[in-house]
């Protein structure tokens, strides 16, 4: 059947036929692409481009009617604003107030750099805390021989499961300083029970390490953030990886001396100076969120860890020990590097569900005491369902056009963490790569 | 794993394994415990409260909510909604990781990567694009529709489906297509005799995703559905909170949760089977 269709082609050269070939099999590919890519154009990349017009438009609640959806998005650039109800075009304005604190006249407490920080610190010290306890509990789970395996992973996956809502009522209510079960559970055995985990302002632990000492007047915050992205960057260096002890002690050691010893000296004959440690920003609150979050996120990294473990050949393992390697020893040459691929996507994935992990801040600190613990996507809720801002010539309106900003903020700097490690652990190459 | 399981070994990891449940499990009691508990209460203050009864339950499967439909056509509607997703996540995911994992073609590294990056717009934006888009654009009709809700689910569940697919479809061996390629089966044959049936444990994994997010789903239907005949169980579930935590019904709010859970558990502990084995194979190269 494909004999006789070959023989009626036209005769052509080898190098076109080689072609044809080629083309066919992109046809194909596409076609196969063409159901997923449509759906995801729809319902993904649609809002990348809405959101990406309204952040630079007045866009408020007064804009959600219109008549013609494509008429309203170029009205705002023809400068027609009557005709379909379309928002004035105002640049980068929107980004710029997100960025320089003038939102802090609607949202209390609002520090863009101060926000950034915490919201980045959180997600990094949950995605620790989730993939060591996962792939701790997966590989615990592993053993040959070892009883109800199957039993403990099913409910190991039940926080997985239960609705988020109630999850986060039930952990506020644990969390309650009279009555909540965290307290009763620390005076049973004898400890200090009267912690006002949602309430107390002041940090429990404020000496936490890194420090920073900045002018007065100036965003500690910001020099903060300075200062960790200082501190991870070189990790992506092999060389740095592979002697790290000694790196990290060197490197460490000259960053803080930078930014507590020398940095006032530069700015000499400046104003007063105040040091602080990262340890400020996190009130108790923070504390409660995040022992809620881990219980929530650990099952996920469980489940990924379980998989990639079953695939890892006995064989290994077995030569190992014939060469006297320890368990640990095992675990560092042998599991972590082999499950490493099949972590990484759910890293990526976890890092943006943690990032963006509203519930747990809403419902379980509501923004934590005086606004301690609020994270990006929560003050971009309050920004449109519980504020409104004063726009000249439109009075006081919910304004999506700034929302969209932060939206698309939260956008760039997730997409900037995955698009680098992406090419530092080449993720998505392919098989035959 | 290093050396055999001894009596000694057996013990110590039951006990951590046991401790850990307790950790994991203990919420939940709470949350049970505020189902029988018949005062109504938010914050349950004994694990077994006084007067426990399951009169919550009851309630729950009479009226579950104050709009006119009932806990049958509630579970329908969400069996509707996770079993759609669940199926179209698999079908559509699954033909193009096997293009991306098969083929070699011009933007297959952008669009993996474009496939990834675009799901990180946070939530709070792109449902009310959604609602415009599907509004003013495809009709209000579909928008008030669990088919509107379902592609729009479809969509956020796609990406880590493709990804975790193609990661499968790469351990299954070339050789096997060529084979079929030799003895002149088309590229669709392939894909549907050979690689389908060796590729099942992954499509169970994405068909369990799928479900888990369908079935718990409630921010895009709650903006969209607005005939209460197609609500669904999560949208009953969230629309119990009432105005004020006085006239919130605790107990039926707790109540309605356990039994919104326990689907996904039975059909996590049921394809348990296929999710060890899938995740396993779909992620690891070589």
């Amino acid at each position: 059947m494909a004999t006789a269709r070959l023989a009626q082609r036209p005769p052509v050269s080898a190098s076109t036929l080689a072609k044809q070939q080629q083309h066919r099999i992109w046809r194909t590919a596409y076609l196969y692409i063409l159901p997923a890519a449509i759906v995801m154009l729809l319902i993904t990349f649609w809002p990348l481009i809405y959101q990406l017009w309204m952040s630079f438009t007045e866009f408020s609640n007064r804009n959600l009617r219109t008549d013609n959806l494509l008429l309203q998005i170029l009205g705002s650039f023809a400068g027609d604003k009557a005709a379909h109800n379309s928002p004035a075009f105002i640049g980068l304005s929107n980004y710029l107030s997100v960025l320089n604190g003038s939102l802090s006249k609607v949202l209390t407490g609002f520090d863009f750099w101060r926000i950034l920080l915490f919201n980045f610190v959180w997600t990094f010290i949950n995605l620790f805390f989730h993939v060591s306890i996962g792939v701790a509990v997966a590989v615990l789970l592993n053993q040959d021989g070892l009883k109800l395996k199957r039993f403990y992973r099913s409910l190991y996956i039940i926080p997985w499961a239960m609705p988020g809502l109630v999850t986060a009522m039930i952990w506020r209510n644990m969390f309650d300083d009279q009555s909540g079960a965290i307290n009763q559970l620390l005076r049973v055995f004898g400890l200090p029970g009267n912690n006002r985990w949602l309430q107390q302002i002041d940090p429990p632990i404020p000496w936490l390490p890194p420090f920073v000492r900045v002018p007065d007047g100036a965003n500690p915050y910001l020099f903060m953030f300075i200062l960790i992205l200082l501190i991870i960057v070189p990790y992506f260096v092999r060389w740095v990886r592979q002697h790290w002890v000694p790196f990290t002690i060197a490197w460490w050691a000259a960053l803080e001396v930078l930014f507590v010893g020398l940095l006032p000296l530069l700015l000499k004959g400046g104003p007063q100076t105040t040091t602080i440690g990262l340890g400020s920003l996190f009130p108790m609150s923070f504390y409660a969120v995040l022992i809620t979050n881990v219980w929530l996120g650990w099952p996920f990294m469980m489940a990924i860890a379980t998989g990639a473990l079953q695939s890892i050949p006995r064989e290994l393992y077995e030569a190992a020990e014939v060469d006297g390697s320890t368990g640990w020893q095992s675990f560092w040459n042998i599991t972590a590097p082999l499950i490493r691929p099949a972590m990484i996507p759910a890293i990526i994935v976890g890092m943006t569900m943690t990032f963006n992990q509203f519930n747990v801040f809403y419902f379980i600190s509501a923004g934590g005491p005086l606004h301690a613990t609020e994270i990006l996507v929560t003050q971009a809720y309050r920004l449109v369902n519980e504020t409104t801002v004063n726009l000249p010539g439109l009075g006081n309106v919910r304004p999506y056009g700034i929302a969209a900003s932060f939206a698309y903020i939260v956008f760039l700097v997730l997409a900037t963490i995955t698009l680098i490690t992406n090419r530092v652990t080449r993720a998505t190459e392919s098989y035959s790569d | 794993m290093i050396g055999k399981m001894t009596l000694k070994r057996q013990i110590i990891s039951q006990i951590l394994a046991i401790l850990l449940l307790l950790i994991v499990i203990f919420p939940v009691l709470w949350i049970i415990s505020m189902s029988i508990d018949p005062r109504n209460v938010s914050r349950p203050s004994t694990l077994i409260p006084p007067g426990a009864s399951f009169t919550a339950y009851t309630k729950i499967f009479d009226k579950p909510t104050p709009n006119p439909v009932t806990f049958v056509e509630l579970l329908r509607n969400s069996t509707i909604l996770a079993l759609g997703v669940s199926g179209l996540t698999v079908l559509i995911g699954t033909t193009a990781a096997y293009a991306f994992s098969r083929f070699r073609f011009p933007g297959r590294q952008a669009g993996m990567l474009g496939f990834i990056i675009v799901q990180m717009l946070p939530a709070v934006a792109t449902v009310a694009a959604l609602f415009v888009l599907l509004n003013l654009v495809l009709g209000p009709n579909l928008r008030n529709s669990i088919a509107g809700v379902g592609i729009a689910m479809v969509a956020s569940a796609l990406p880590f489906a493709i990804w975790n697919m193609k990661g499968f479809i790469d351990t299954i061996p070339k050789e096997l297509e060529e084979a079929a390629k030799i003895d002149g089966a088309t590229a669709n044959q392939t894909f549907y005799l050979i690689m389908l049936p060796l590729a099942l444990p992954g499509l169970a994994v994405t068909a369990l995703l799928g479900f888990m997010s369908g079935w718990q789903e409630f921010v895009l239907s709650w903006q969209f559905i607005s005939n209460p005949k197609w609500f669904t169980l999560s949208m009953a579930l969230y629309g119990m909170q009432g105005q004020y935590a006085s006239n919130t019904p605790w107990s039926q709010f707790a109540a309605m949760s356990i039994v919104v859970s326990i689907p996904i558990v039975i059909v996590f502990f049921s394809l348990q089977r296929y999710i060890v084995g899938g995740l396993t194979l779909g992620s690891v190269k070589g």
